[in-house]
C-alpha cells in the first residue's frame, strides 16, 4: 500500500506511472473538499483505467478504513493532496512506514525545494512533524526515478540557504 | 451556416506544438489550430489561465479540445474549465490522422457532423498493419 502525496491528486503520473506500471488496482482519494465535488469525481471516474476501483474519502474516513485493514486483499495507492492531509492520516492510523512525496509543484509562497517538490512554511511543518512519527518521507515522482529522503534535502536547503543548522528533529 | 470551428490541443510535454507543425507540414498553415504545451516548468494555474483565455476569447466559436490522454492534467483542467459551456467539445487520444481529418473537413459539414467524424476516424487510427497485410495475401 502506498500513500503518495501530490496535490495534482490523480494526473498521468499516477495512472500510467504508478497504477497501471505497478498493478495497482485501487486507488483512494482522501480529501475533505473533494468528496462533495460530484462533477470533479465523475470527470476522475471516467478517466481510470478498467479493473481499477476508485474512492473519495474524507481524511477520516480514510484513517478508519486504514486502521479497519479495509484495503488488505487490494492494491492500493492513497492519494492526499497535502503534507497536512498526510499527517491528519498517519496520526489516526499508523500503518505506514514510508510516505511517496510524489508531486507539490510551485505557487504563492512556496520555494522550490527539488525538481517535484515545491513546499511553504506549512508543508515543511507538517513534512517535519509526518519525519518526528518515525516515518520516511521519500522524495520522487514515479516509481522509476531514484528515491531521495525528503528531509535530508531539506535540512541541506535550510543550511545552505538561511545557515539553519537544523536536525532533522526540531 | 454554422459556427465557424476551432481546435485546441492540449499535452503533456511539447506534443501539441509538434503535431500542430506537422500537421501544417502537411496541410499548410491553418489560423484555426492552436496549441498550450504543459511542459514541466509551466505550473497548473499558468496552464489552466492559458486555457481559460483561450476559451474565453473564442466564446462566440464552437470549439473542439483534443487532448493527449485521459485522466492526466490537460483533461483535470479542461473539466474544470469546460463545465456547463456548450460550444467546447473534448476529445482525448489525438493523433495525426484525426487532427488533419478534423482541419480539412471542418469548414465544410456542419458541427455534428465533424463530431460524428471524429468518433469514427478516432476509433480507425490505430491500425495493425501485419494483420492488414495477412488479411490482403489471403484475399489473393
Amino acid at each position: 500500500m502506498i500513500l503518495r502525496i501530490d496535490d495534482r491528486l490523480v494526473h498521468g503520473q499516477v495512472i500510467t506511472g504508478w497504477v497501471k506500471s505497478l498493478n495497482l488496482n485501487n486507488i483512494i482519494v482522501a480529501n475533505n473538499k473533494l468528496i462533495k465535488d460530484e462533477y470533479k469525481i465523475s470527470a476522475t471516474k471516467i478517466a481510470i483505467p478498467t479493473g481499477v476501483d476508485i474512492e473519495f474519502l474524507t481524511i477520516a474516513k480514510t484513517a478508519k478504513a486504514l486502521n479497519e485493514n479495509k484495503w488488505e486483499k487490494k492494491q492500493t495507492i492513497i492519494l492526499v493532496e497535502s503534507p497536512k492531509d498526510a499527517y491528519e492520516i498517519l496520526k489516526r492510523a499508523p500503518v505506514f512506514k514510508t510516505v511517496n512525496v510524489g508531486g507539490l509543484h510551485l505557487r504563492n509562497h512556496r520555494f522550490q525545494l527539488t525538481d517535484n517538490i515545491a513546499i511553504d512554511t506549512e508543508d515543511e511543518k507538517y513534512l517535519l512533524m509526518i519525519h518526528n512519527l518515525g516515518i520516511t518521507l521519500e522524495g520522487r515522482a514515479l516509481p522509476t526515478d531514484e528515491p531521495y529522503n525528503v528531509i535530508e534535502v531539506l535540512s541541506e536547503y535550510m543550511k545552505k540557504n538561511y545557515g539553519i543548522n537544523r536536525n532533522s528533529k526540531i | 451556416m454554422s459556427k465557424k470551428v476551432k481546435i485546441l490541443i492540449l499535452s503533456h510535454g511539447k506534443l501539441a506544438q509538434a503535431l500542430t507543425e506537422t500537421a501544417e507540414l502537411i496541410i499548410g498553415k491553418n489560423n484555426d489550430l492552436h496549441f498550450i504545451n504543459l511542459t514541466k516548468e509551466k505550473s497548473y494555474e499558468s496552464f489552466k489561465s492559458e486555457v481559460e483565455n483561450f476559451v474565453n476569447n473564442n466564446i462566440k466559436f464552437n470549439i473542439i479540445i483534443f487532448l493527449d490522454m485521459i485522466g492526466g492534467t490537460c483533461y483535470n483542467v479542461c473539466c474544470e474549465i469546460f463545465k456547463n459551456k456548450k460550444n467546447i467539445k473534448i476529445f482525448s487520444g489525438v493523433n495525426l490522422p484525426v487532427l488533419l481529418e478534423t482541419v480539412m473537413n471542418k469548414d465544410y459539414i456542419s458541427f455534428p457532423e465533424l463530431i460524428m467524424n471524429i468518433k469514427k476516424i478516432g476509433s480507425e487510427s490505430i491500425v495493425f498493419v501485419n494483420e492488414r497485410l495477412d488479411k490482403c495475401k489471403t484475399k489473393k
